[in-house]
């Protein structure tokens, strides 16, 4: 065996991945070697000197970590959202923004349709007024009085898309007509329940809600930042240090 | 009976101190999955010598050092969940504290070095020369000067053949740990700690036969012993 074979097997042989075959023809070369047993001697030399002369840390290290650690988690709270405000994904975040966009859109328009719209009313026909019934499709029948007879006694908007279209109208309408075609005002009774005071109040109550619900949402995340300094004190200095005044 | 906060804190935690030093890596780890901090600090215990030893022989400035001890301990809290026990904890600590170090290595290369006029001797060439024991018979060399030489010849293998060779010499990982930690094949790992050990063999082969080396050694050993027998 030649002596750089033997060498690279020695290295091999101090940490145990020779095999055993191996292992004997080795130790023979080394019977017959002087200069290869002084290499393994040096070999293990080194690794004796390098084991003895590991460095040691300062007596600081620890607490300087520990001081590290908290303010890593501090900045790692302060930079994360509330659990329950985080979306679960990109479509649920996708979704959210959707719904809050379609809701602030609705409430804009309903509150055109409430306050800005010609004497509070909605458009209906006239008793005598010349045009078709396929002008006034946005207005459904509601039987009242005799059934089947062919005559219509009053009238409800079909659907609230249509509100752009009463808008177009309104101009010249005056009132709408009725079961007996006297030209009383339609204003009062049935069809035009669904635009009552109630539904505007509703509509303020849940948007006082929102503001209230985003106050509160404010100062949970508020205290939680809080509390997550006060953990990070308690942890670093203990309960007797926190700094109560600060946090307030 | 009445203890006062401070006291059952200490109580429990002298509990489950006692507890802890028995628990392997592994456990320890999953328990610091869960939360425990003491759990944490246990590791910390175990391993922030070892940690410090390994990168400060691989980036050789001790500030540096101590930093990257930190940053690597730090991840291991923060990424505790990341950790799945296929591996030993040992060899998925020593894979951040080396990516760390690699890292740190490659911004250091990529900073411009000042040229100097003076031609320095080729670093392959360089030898590590003891001082000379002779010219005073009282003085050996201390721990510390050892230490340092040591330093010395251990930064003049080149990074790729001592990353390996320190995992091995120093932290005594298997191959099979090296090879997951280094990302290299088993025969490459074989070939560059040998290749390691014949480099830093010649470099401080004018220490080997320093006789009052050999004998600071012996006492160095002696006192690790001592060390690790009082602990």
């Amino acid at each position: 065996m030649r002596c750089g074979k033997a060498r690279q097997w020695l290295s091999l042989d101090l940490d145990d991945q020779l095999p055993h075959d191996r292992v004997i023809a080795l130790e023979h070369h080394l019977d017959a070697c002087s200069e290869c047993r002084a290499y393994r001697d040096d070999l293990v030399t080194g690794h004796r000197i390098l084991k003895a002369t590991e460095s040691q840390l300062s007596d600081s290290f620890e607490w300087r970590l520990r001081l590290r650690l908290n303010r890593t988690l501090e900045e790692a709270a302060r930079l994360a959202p509330a659990p329950w405000l985080e979306p679960s994904g990109r479509i649920a975040g996708w979704w959210r923004h959707f719904g809050v966009a379609g809701a602030v859109g609705l409430a804009a328009v309903l509150t055109v349709a409430l306050f800005a719209w010609p004497g509070g009313e909605i458009p209906l026909p006239l008793a005598g007024d010349s045009r078709t019934e396929s002008d006034f499709e946005y207005l459904v029948p509601v039987a009242s009085g005799e059934q089947n007879s062919g005559r219509v006694t009053g009238l409800i908007p079909s659907d609230r898309r249509s509100l752009s279209r009463h808008a177009d109208r309104s101009a010249g309408w005056q009132r709408p007509v009725t079961g007996d075609g006297t030209g009383r005002t339609g204003t009062s009774g049935q069809f035009l329940s669904g635009w009552s005071g109630r539904s505007v109040s509703d509509l303020q109550t849940i948007n006082a809600l929102r503001i209230q619900n985003e106050r509160l949402d404010t100062m949970v995340r508020h205290y939680q930042r809080q509390l997550q300094t006060f953990k990070a004190q308690l942890d670093t200095a203990g309960e007797d240090h926190l700094d109560l005044e600060r946090a307030q | 009976m009445n203890l006062s906060r401070d006291n059952q804190y200490d109580a429990k935690d002298r509990l489950s101190g006692v507890g802890l030093q028995a628990l392997r890596d592994e456990d320890l780890i999953v328990k610091v999955q869960e939360g425990d901090r003491r759990a944490f600090d246990e590791i910390v215990a175990r391993y922030k010598g070892r940690l410090y030893s390994f990168i400060l022989r691989m980036v050789k400035d001790p500030t540096t050092a101590d930093e990257l001890t930190q940053e690597t301990l730090i991840r291991v809290f923060i990424h505790a969940e990341k950790y799945r026990e296929i591996a030993r904890f040992s060899t998925w600590i020593f894979t951040i504290a080396t990516n760390l170090v690699r890292n740190t290595m490659r911004k250091r290369s990529r900073r411009p070095r000042l040229l100097s006029l003076n031609p320095a001797p080729e670093e392959n060439e360089a030898i590590i020369d003891p001082p000379d024991p002779t010219a005073d018979p009282s003085r050996g060399i201390e721990g510390e000067e050892l230490g340092d030489l040591i330093a010395q010849a251990t930064s003049k293998i080149p990074e790729k053949y001592r990353i390996p060779f320190l995992l091995r010499e120093v932290e005594e990982l298997t191959y099979e740990e090296i090879q997951q930690v280094t990302g290299l094949k088993l025969g490459t790992v074989r070939s560059r700690i040998n290749r390691a050990r014949n480099k830093f063999r010649q470099l401080i082969k004018p220490m080997l036969k320093n006789e009052s080396l050999l004998a600071d050694l012996e006492r160095l050993e002696a006192r690790a012993q001592q060390d690790r027998d009082q602990e």
